[in-house]
């Protein structure tokens, strides 16, 4: 018998290396903006990040602190000092003091562009080789401890979980039933259609400053529609303020989302529809099955591929929501109603500079997703009837 | 003045000697403030031909808080730029110390509300700085309150009727700084002086809060500035607001065709403190030659000399921050026939005062905001708020 050989021939690494370097500009950009700053997210959870002048190797110490202490406070380089930087090949002229305080001065030399830090510690001066700009101090798991008691990281996960625990199932469930809708022959298809399929292909910019309108208390579309509509039952409907009322911020991401990503996924699973094969819908008529029978028991179980492949995608996208809420909140909400994990995540780092704890919550964000993405890949996918 | 010209002219010289200087200053100051700021840029290049100004509109003030938090991270910060105070305390080290450049008459100049030390240094000069003042509508309001208990009464018998878009006064959850001025005119503080105890569950802070939590039944509450909300028809008996947002505040009114003024803050036992706000002026050390930060100085000194200072104030609603420019002739005629810019002036001068420099006060201001917006709400006793937010800052202090 003979064995397959291991060994390519040439024409295999040939195509193997054009394959790359058609690949290579793609695994660039992803190497630059996706794998780069998740790799990074790892490494700076452990870590305090600051911007800090840190002191390098001793350059020089001396006990004749309070001298140096008085010129340096006048703002002029003690000429002990300069002689000793002169050594090393800085010209006095150049060097120059930008900090001062009681025990801690920075120095620079123009020239090269070394800065030099001068330390006091009782009666001893130590100057030191010193870079200012992001220095990281290991915490280990501290940033993760202090993320799970920050009380607003706690409600950034909790109403999170409330978003993605409504709006996924929610625009599942009506995305299905337009499908259903648009599978049907009916006059002006391809305009419904494309018209379910429009909020998806704008941007979110544009879509929720929409909205913001739409949600205005005292003058906005939904209010106006809403009251109308109580108005010709005779109800009673005092105005809601969508976007200042902490019980209906979340209602209100929730209604967008569900509006922008409905058409997106029916036309998914219209194609799934539209994959099915005819004979099982022909040989259940014959069995006298019913319109309602035949979507229940042939269409929802043969479209569980694409059910199940929009569930991962809008699990993964509703967790990482931020643009909705900075925009059409301008903030976390009344009461933080609003504030979501990738918010938290994006003000503790450009807000308050708190990278390490903006990266330690990213990677607890990141955990869950995984966390469930695999539930659903090892569980959930066992439900889903694949064609044969 | 003769010092300041002196020192300007030399810099002037000194950088013209080695050839033009470029320093770039990163700003968040749009439309017609952004025109003035290039408007005094042009002339401080004019008299400067050895200086060149990359001036750079960053968007609003979160975006050029964002860009400088990235820029100096990754060791790229501009040389000058406009950052507010609990900014700094991120890239203390970052930043030059300006009174070993700014010349020491400047620093003299600068009014005693504005001696800021970040950790015993000079490092931001203030810039563009407004107050905080009464607005009231004299329709509804003919006479401004002058105490908290004329200002209770107003906002009471006004009321609040969210159908007809009435309501007493207004309050930005996302402003504090309203709560630190009812704090500090009650006599309290965030810190005692020496910051070892947290005081503001103290019982001036619970004065402070009470009073605040009983406005805010009838307040309209919401996180869009309140110009907004009276451009849209909404009436609002009486706010406290910034004096930068004067140009906004009138415009709505005007736009919505209801009259407006301005008074000075209502007062607590003739205390009558109002927090400053807006932004000051820093210089980043770590990329900067020190021509760059004697061009940059320069181009602080020219833009708070007096002719400066004061037509930036004019044209923008800021207030001077020198003393030459606010007791000065030129500042004075032009608020003598202006009765809203006078109030912010006296405003400023008596009961001005400025954020706490405390290194973790980013933190506390965003404890500050979660703890404000809990009070309006009602959502627990003014107490309870206080002690929760207590035993919060005591835990970063």
């Amino acid at each position: 018998m003979k064995l397959p050989t291991l060994r390519k021939g040439r024409r295999f690494w040939w195509d193997t290396l054009e394959a790359y370097v058609y690949l290579l500009p793609t695994l660039a950009v992803l190497g630059v903006f996706t794998f780069y700053p998740f790799v990074n997210a790892f490494r700076y959870s452990v870590y305090d990040i600051r911007t800090r002048t840190v002191p390098g190797h001793v350059v020089y110490v001396t006990v004749d602190s309070s001298a140096w202490a008085t010129t340096l406070a006048r703002g002029r380089i003690p000429d002990e000092l300069a002689d000793v930087l002169r050594k090393r090949g800085a010209t006095p002229d150049d060097l120059w003091v930008r900090l001062r305080q009681a025990d801690r001065w920075v120095i620079k030399d123009e020239a090269s562009g070394q800065e030099y830090i001068i330390v006091r510690e009782g009666e001893e001066i130590r100057v030191h080789q010193a870079t200012t700009g992001w220095a990281m101090e290991w915490v280990g798991w501290a940033n993760f401890t202090r993320a799970f008691r920050d009380p607003d990281f706690g409600k950034a996960l909790l109403n999170t979980s409330v978003y993605v625990g409504t709006s996924v199932p929610t625009t599942l469930f009506l995305a299905l039933l337009l499908a259903t809708l648009l599978h049907r022959e009916l006059r002006g298809k391809a305009f419904f259609r494309l018209a379910s399929f429009l909020p998806y292909i704008t941007p979110v910019v544009a879509i929720t400053m929409v909205w913001a309108w739409i949600y205005d208390r005292n003058f906005g579309l939904l209010n106006y529609f809403l009251s109308t509509l109580a108005g010709w039952f005779g109800l009673q409907f005092s105005l809601i303020n969508w976007l200042n009322d902490p019980r209906y911020v979340m209602p209100a991401l929730v209604i967008m989302n569900v509006w922008r990503f409905t058409g997106y996924q029916a036309l998914i699973l219209l194609a799934g529809m539209q994959g099915i094969d005819r004979e099982y819908y022909e040989a259940a008529r014959v069995d006298g099955a019913g319109a309602f029978g035949v979507w229940r028991k042939i269409t929802v179980p043969l479209l569980t591929p694409q059910i199940f492949f929009l569930l991962i995608i809008s699990l993964i996208g509703s967790f990482k929501i931020f643009e909705e809420v900075l925009i059409l909140l301008q903030g976390p909400g009344p009461q933080k109603s609003g504030l979501t994990v990738v918010y938290y995540v994006f003000t503790k780092a450009f807000d308050a500079g708190h990278y390490g704890l903006a990266s330690a919550a990213s990677v607890i964000l990141f955990a869950i997703i995984f966390a469930l993405s695999l539930f659903q890949l090892t569980v959930v996918q066992k439900r889903v009837h694949y064609e044969r | 003045m003769r010092r300041v010209a002196v020192f300007m002219l030399v810099c002037a010289l000194g950088v013209g000697a080695l050839g033009q200087v470029t320093i770039s200053f990163w700003h968040a100051m749009s439309r017609a403030l952004g025109e003035t700021l290039t408007e005094l840029v042009d002339k401080f290049q004019e008299e400067n031909p050895g200086i060149k100004v990359d001036l750079v509109y960053q968007g609003g003030y979160s975006a050029l808080q964002q860009k400088l938090i990235a820029a100096v991270a990754a060791g790229e910060p501009p040389i000058l730029a406009q950052q507010y105070q609990n900014w700094t305390t991120q890239w203390l080290d970052a930043l030059v110390d300006l009174d070993l450049f700014l010349p020491a008459e400047i620093q003299a100049d600068l009014l005693p509300q504005f001696d800021e030390l970040f950790e015993g240094r000079m490092v931001t000069v203030p810039f563009n700085k407004s107050i905080l003042v009464l607005y009231y509508r004299p329709d509804l309001v003919p006479d401004p309150p002058r105490t908290w208990e004329e200002f209770e009464s107003i906002v009471t018998a006004i009321g609040k009727d969210e159908e007809k878009g009435v309501y007493g006064t207004a309050f930005r959850p996302p402003n504090p700084e309203i709560f630190l001025t009812l704090l500090y005119q009650a006599g309290g503080s965030i810190l005692s002086d020496d910051w070892s105890e947290v005081t503001i569950n103290n019982p001036a802070g619970l004065e402070a809060a009470e009073f605040a939590a009983r406005l805010a039944q009838y307040a309209l509450l919401d996180s869009a500035y309140t110009s907004d909300a009276i451009a849209k028809g909404i009436a609002i008996g009486a706010f406290i607001d910034t004096s930068a947002g004067y140009t906004y505040n009138m415009n709505a009114a005007n736009a919505a065709g209801v009259p407006l003024a301005v008074a000075p803050l209502p007062c607590h036992d003739g205390n009558c403190a109002s927090m400053i706000q807006g932004t000051n002026l820093a210089v980043f050390a770590p990329k900067a030659s020190r021509a760059q930060i004697e061009a940059a100085a320069a181009l602080i000194a020219f833009l708070l000399r007096e002719d400066n200072i004061v037509y930036w104030a004019q044209k923008t609603g800021y207030l001077p921050v020198t003393r030459s420019a606010i007791y000065g002739d030129l500042w004075q005629s032009y608020i003598a026939g202006k009765p809203a810019q006078k109030v912010m002036t006296d405003q400023l001068i008596a009961g001005g005062f400025g954020q706490l420099l405390h290194p973790r006060y980013m933190d506390m201001r965003s404890l500050l905001i979660t703890y404000w917006e809990l009070l309006l709400m009602g959502e627990d006793t003014p107490q309870a708020v206080l002690d929760a937010l207590a035993a919060e800052i005591d835990a970063i202090k």
